[in-house]
């Protein structure tokens, strides 16, 4: 163990040491470019070609529902069984993929289940490139270039995302019906294909020794871990379900023109643009601000009559989200020393997983009624709130003494929820695995001698 | 004339060389369906294994039968009356009838045998858990042997007619037996009485 430590930190200063060399941060930081723009093109395309294409809101709720879960489910298995050292094959191989899948699915609008199959697959694919680029640049970058690193990205993913949005507003507004589509997802395939190749640069010693940097660490560093991701996952969904019933509140219920509703997407992406190096090194206890703009949101959105207002709520929330994930960063970025690189980056790809799966659940059982959404996000975004409040001790207005014992509760209920949830799911995947093998014999056996039949009536039986 | 018994042999050959063709393809098919049954046993094997099969039949059959080794078993059997047919039509396509005709009466006996077993075992765990007088045991007994010689008589040899009427004299003796009993077994308290 104590060899262990040694060598990743041996492993780590060695990194640091050689500079991580500014061709590597630059080369993370134009991956962030190139492929925020692939991106905001395809997750922004996908659904509106669904629509197009006569899929309902509830069938894309669904969708996103199966992807989640499949997502989660893949995460679990990297997490439990997969290897933990990431290569620059893997890491390319993973990335490549994603790009493919999401290129596949114009052409698969003819068969439906097809289709929601290769988009399930393909937002699934998302988690593995996710979680080996975490890893990556945890393992890459530590303490403040590790913050600044991800400060650098967000910027230059939201102003490409911003291109993106441009991009596909435009060719929407003057492309041809029937190809604006495909032309879309073969230029969001062409940058995606250039961001692989950008991936394929990258330095290959930076990836050496990352399977020696998993471990367990102590029950401190534990309960830190697995709080953060709860806080991580009850904020997030808060934000997506926000997203899911903004647009509709302004236009159906306020009745705003469209450009106010396409201003708040573009007002939260500019935002973030700024805020970025706002957040990048503010003092812990600042974060508090941005979880109790980003809890309160959900009420503020739902009671302010004036449209115009929403676009600077917009631009606040857009402040707000990335302070949070900063904060979720800076988590991370110091859990690495305790839990390892490989979980810290699991753990930080997985939590837009399940906030996805859980938003979307949430989002299809009760979207025939927006202000539930509304009430929903608000008591997620609160209970976010009220866990950082009480258990993380740099965020606290308890006594330390309490945020610990808080901090130990919530982390001893979230395991025992984890394994019960854990085992429900797995005996329920091996009843459904053994029905599936058994029928598949039973099929055998049908075949052969339904054969057998058929060859005593031929032959004259 | 030529020595017979070299002419026989020359015969024999030239017949063994119009064959062989067909009897190597034999072979051929026959290592084709052993290597399919090898590999689909393990495969099932691996399976069962695998998703712990037998484990949803435990509380029904309680190691008395694996319903592993049952579809291995269901599975190979299948194959190889396959390869059988396969072989013939290759080899003595004129004896498929035949063929069928033998599988179907090897299938009556072994149904036959089932059923006999399936009674046995049936009457055993009906004696066990009824408590029952030694009169009456022997009286299902005789039922169950009754039932059986019925079902041995139409798989055997002799003439239709002769079988109809054994079976029919059996039937109706066996309902008059039925008869007789369930009055005396109802209402022997009135006889005693009378």
């Amino acid at each position: 163990m104590f060899r262990k430590k040694i060598l990743f930190m041996q492993n780590k200063v060695g990194l640091a040491g050689f500079g991580i060399s500014r061709f590597t941060f630059l080369s993370f930081s134009t991956e962030a470019l190139i492929a925020g723009f692939y991106v905001a093109i395809t997750r922004s395309i996908t659904p509106i070609f669904l629509v197009a294409n006569g899929y309902r809101l509830e069938d894309i709720l669904s969708i996103n529902v199966f992807a989640g879960l499949f997502s989660l489910l893949l995460g679990l298995l990297l997490y439990k069984h997969g290897s933990k050292a990431i290569s620059k094959p893997k890491l390319l191989i993973t990335y490549t993929m994603e790009r493919i899948l999401w290129f596949t699915i114009p052409f698969m609008w003819g068969n439906k289940l097809l289709l929601t199959l290769v988009y399930g697959l393909a937002i699934a694919s998302t988690l593995p490139t996710s979680i080996y680029m975490q890893t990556t640049i945890l393992t890459s970058f530590n303490g403040v270039s590790y913050r600044r690193i991800v400060g650098v990205r967000s910027v230059l993913g939201a102003f490409s995302s911003i291109l993106g949005h441009a991009y596909v507003v435009l060719t929407l507004a003057m492309g041809a019906d029937g190809s604006k589509y495909l032309n879309l997802y073969e230029t969001a395939f062409v940058i995606g294909m250039l961001s692989s190749a950008i991936v394929a640069l990258t330095p290959a010693n930076i990836f050496r020794n990352t399977k020696t940097m998993i471990r367990n660490g102590n029950l401190d560093a534990e309960a830190k871990a697995t709080n953060s991701f709860i806080l991580l996952v009850t904020v997030i969904s808060s934000y997506t379900l926000l997203n899911m019933a903004w647009t509709p509140r302004i236009m159906n219920d306020l009745e705003a023109p469209d450009y106010i509703a396409a201003s708040i997407g573009f007002a939260q992406t500019a935002a973030s643009i700024g805020s970025s190096f706002f957040w990048i090194s503010r003092n812990t206890k600042t974060y508090r601000i941005a979880l109790v703009l980003l809890a309160s949101m959900p009420l503020l959105v739902s009671f302010t009559p004036q449209p115009e207002l929403h676009i600077l709520l917009a631009l606040i929330y857009g402040f707000s989200v990335v302070g949070v994930n900063m904060y979720a960063a800076r988590i991370y970025g110091d859990l690495v020393s305790e839990i390892g690189v490989f979980r810290a980056g699991t753990l930080l790809a997985s939590t837009s997983s399940l906030a996805l799966t859980l938003a979307s659940i949430v989002g299809f059982m009760v979207s025939a009624s927006p202000p539930m959404v509304f009430l929903i996000s608000a008591l997620l975004g609160a209970v976010g709130l009220s866990i950082a409040l009480t258990g993380f001790p740099e965020l606290a207005i308890v006594p330390e003494n309490h945020v610990q014992l808080y901090s130990k509760i919530m982390y001893q209920t979230s395991i025992s929820s984890y394994n019960l949830a854990v085992y429900a799911m797995s005996e329920s995947a091996k009843a459904s695995l053994r029905i599936i093998g058994l029928s598949l014999m039973l099929m055998l056996l049908f075949i052969i001698y339904r054969t057998i039949y058929y060859v005593m009536i031929i032959t004259g039986g | 004339m030529e020595n017979p018994v070299l002419e026989a042999l020359q015969l024999t050959f030239e017949e063994l060389v119009l064959f062989l063709p067909k009897i190597l393809f034999s072979i051929g098919i026959l290592v084709v369906y052993v290597l399919i049954a090898l590999i689909i046993t393990k495969i099932v094997r691996k399976t069962v294994r695998f998703l712990k099969i037998d484990e949803i039949f435990k509380p029904f059959l309680k190691e008395i039968i694996s319903i592993s080794d049952l579809i291995v078993f269901f599975v190979n059997l299948g194959l190889a009356l396959l390869a059988m047919y396969t072989l013939t039509s290759i080899l003595l396509p004129e004896y498929l009838h035949a063929l069928t005709s033998i599988i179907e009466y090897i299938g009556r006996i072994i149904s036959i045998v089932f059923i006999i077993f399936f009674t046995f075992i049936l009457l055993n765990s009906i004696v066990e858990r009824v408590k029952m007088e030694t009169k009456m045991k022997g009286f299902m007994l005789l039922m169950t042997l009754f039932i059986a010689l019925i079902l041995i008589i139409d798989v055997t040899a002799i003439s239709e007619e002769v079988k109809a009427s054994l079976t029919w004299g059996m039937s109706l003796g066996l309902g008059l037996v039925i008869g007789v009993f369930a009055v005396w077994y109802f209402f022997r308290e009135h006889f005693k009485g009378g």
